[in-house]
């Protein structure tokens, strides 16, 4: 157990069909492209929102559980040679991210069989270069829309 | 804006996908080919075609009596 950077540590892929999005299965991951060596970052995460219930009788303002929602954007690298996060994620493709963010125990940190992922269907609604600016490399943003709900304990299945 | 798919195919696994014409070669990398002659037809804009559906109902409904259907035609 220790603490760790996704640096070596960490695998993200992206495929355009999963078994279960609780258990995506290893030829899933498999045939998933591997976009590990283009992410800078990415900001997959849920918030759950709750509605105040306060009330005449009492100075504690209550409140109670409501509805969950999600985001999902990602960094990545353009390559001149190889512009594979580029290519793979245009406007209106809808997939599964895949990411492992402790690694699998594939070969390069790839999940197999009883790795823990999280699953992230996105629709991706925008892909926007970052400014081009002088002595900066060239990456650009994914933003994507989260049309079922992700998961973020996903088990990969045999 | 219409979206035109294409079937492909992963050869080592079998599986099966839907994906934007203009990603197959993201695809191939991964060992994805596209299914030869069942490109999927082109799918229109889906709002497009749920508002469709509704000025037909609504032009249904008029001619039962019923309100009138939306002005749909474009303005130049």
């Amino acid at each position: 157990m220790a603490r760790i950077i996704p640096n070596e540590n960490s695998w993200i892929g992206f495929t355009p069909t999963v078994a279960s999005v609780s258990a995506p299965t290893a030829a899933n991951i498999t045939a998933a492209v591997n976009l590990t060596p283009y992410v800078i970052s990415i900001n997959a995460s849920s918030r759950g929102n709750t509605v105040p219930t306060p009330s005449f009788d009492s100075l504690f303002e209550t409140s109670i559980a409501g509805t969950v929602q999600a985001t999902f954007d990602a960094d990545f690298y353009r390559d001149d040679s190889a512009d594979l996060a580029w290519a793979t994620l245009p406007r209106a493709t809808d997939g599964f991210f895949i990411i492992s963010r402790f690694g699998g125990a594939g070969a390069d940190h790839k999940p197999i069989a009883l790795d823990v992922v999280e699953v992230w269907p996105v629709l991706i609604v925008s892909r926007t270069m970052a400014n081009m600016s002088n002595n900066t490399v060239l990456t650009f943003t994914a933003s994507a829309s989260v049309p079922v709900e992700p998961v973020e304990d996903a088990v990969v299945a045999a | 804006m219409s979206v035109k798919k294409v079937k492909i195919t992963h050869e080592e696994t079998g599986l099966e996908a839907e994906v934007l014409e203009t990603t197959v070669s993201a695809w191939e990398t991964a060992g994805w080919t596209v299914v030869e002659d069942e490109s999927v037809p082109e799918q229109a804009n889906p709002a497009e075609a749920s508002r469709q559906q509704l000025v037909a109902e609504a032009s249904k409904t008029k001619t039962n009596g019923g309100p009138a259907a939306p002005d749909t035609s474009k303005k130049e």
